[in-house]
């Protein structure tokens, strides 16, 4: 879909010159199928981030980096990824658009554009790290980047890290859609450590398309806190989820139905995880 | 502005407006077989290769192409003689009304690129973004699974 209101196109020689580009209004692009979607209300320039050096998986000590114009494809056919925690980012990522889709979206886009998203519930359950830059490199929990708004200012997403999992842990994503082409209607993502004494060491009820940005059930993750996992505790989370997220009625659903949708998907979630861990 | 590629393995530049699509690009320069289906992402009927990837042609602004080689289904026949995916497409029935089946072609290039003895499975998954309006899947993955076992009889 051509768009008419672009008048420029910049392809920055760094990443300090495309931040410049972007403070002065211009829309930062990667694989651009979603910006290619929405004509600006006046022309604007473009900002090429795939020209700068920021693509590619490398795995340390500290867990995966995934540069930001990495596509959701190359997540995938990434082979120590796409098992990390139990094939949670696998699973979701062949949930979120086509191949052809895939081939061209980008971490960097999804994580920019913070809603309509299945992978950023996926990257808070696993406490993942964002990059960007503001002028100067910055990195902080990705929690925090969306729940103190930093990514509604000028910014240039640059990446993002996913730590290593804690054993015994597991990890589960639930989404629900009409296909799964199609946008969540809700999506939840869940993740739980284990102590030596069986009893839960740290906790992630993560729900998205709520229809707000996606974000942890503080009080689900509080009660799982310290003991079993088992059937009582997962249905009380799940009740937890259903009367806590932030639900609003808008095109996809009623905030009804969607507290409807999140006591079962929070519930299949740390259902399959309870049957994953020893 | 100057946009300088690849195009089915020819150097081509072309004059292009900054937010005008691939898609749009390549029709104008007179590739028609890149089908304009939705114009949005969801059919896959523009579906060409960037660098070997199958992409949506209209999800994608063609300044970002700059550099890379382009591949259509008008690039797949050398010397008159078909792709052993267009012969299995032809001789399978896999093509109906044909608008799809361009995009399809890129998708199984892209495909039998990667992993080249794809089971039905891994066929039906590489061609989900791509909509036959005739509704006739099962001939096209038939074909394909044909065309990767003469691509491997000849590479043996």
């Amino acid at each position: 879909m051509s768009v008419v209101n672009v008048s420029g196109f910049i392809r920055p020689i760094d990443i300090a010159t495309a931040f410049v580009a972007v403070q002065q209004g211009s829309i930062p692009v990667s694989g651009g199928t979603d910006v290619i979607l929405h004509e600006p209300p006046a022309p604007v320039s473009l900002v090429d981030l795939t020209v700068l050096p920021l693509s590619g998986i490398s795995e340390s000590g500290d867990g995966f980096s995934i540069g930001a114009t990495t596509t959701l494809s190359e997540m995938l056919e990434h082979p120590r990824l796409a098992a990390h925690a139990d094939g949670v980012i696998a699973d979701m990522l062949r949930l979120v658009g086509s191949p052809l889709l895939r081939n061209r979206a980008t971490i960097g886009g999804h994580l920019a554009r913070g809603r309509l998203s299945d992978v950023i519930p996926v990257l808070l359950s696993l406490d993942a790290t964002i990059n960007w830059y503001d002028g100067s490199p910055r990195a902080g929990p990705l929690a925090d980047f969306y729940a103190s708004q930093t990514h509604r200012t000028p910014l240039i997403v640059t990446g993002i890290t996913i730590p290593p999992m804690h054993r015994p842990a597991a990890a589960a994503f639930r989404k629900f859609s009409r296909t799964h082409f199609d946008l969540a209607i809700l999506n939840c993502a869940c993740r739980i450590d284990i102590a030596d004494d069986g009893s839960v060491a740290a906790a992630r009820v993560v729900v998205g398309e709520t229809p707000a940005l996606a974000a942890s059930v503080t009080d689900a993750e509080v009660l799982l806190h310290g003991r079993p996992l088992d059937p009582a505790a997962i249905s009380s989370a799940a009740t937890i989820a259903a009367a806590e997220i932030p639900a609003r009625d808008d095109d996809r659903a009623t905030a009804e139905y969607r507290r409807a949708i999140a006591a079962v998907l929070v519930r299949r979630c740390l259902a399959e995880i309870a049957g994953r861990l020893p | 502005m100057n946009l300088r590629f690849t195009v089915d393995g020819v150097p081509t530049t072309v004059v292009i407006a900054a937010g005008e699509s691939l898609m749009d690009v390549l029709r104008r320069i007179g590739k028609t077989s890149v089908k304009n289906g939705c114009d949005r992402g969801d059919c896959g009927s523009c579906a060409v290769l960037v660098d070997g990837r199958a992409v949506n042609a209209c999800l994608v602004f063609a300044g970002q192409v700059d550099g890379t080689a382009v591949g259509t289904a008008e690039g797949l026949a050398h010397d008159g003689e078909l792709h052993p995916l267009q012969s299995a497409a032809v001789e399978g029935g896999a093509v109906q009304c044909g608008f799809c089946t361009p995009g399809m072609l890129m998708l199984a290039v892209d495909l039998l690129s990667r992993n080249p003895e794809p089971d039905e499975a891994e066929v039906r998954s590489a061609l989900s973004g791509s909509f036959c309006r005739c509704t006739g899947y099962v001939k096209p993955i038939e074909a394909i699974l044909a065309a990767a076992g003469t691509l491997l009889e000849r590479r043996s």
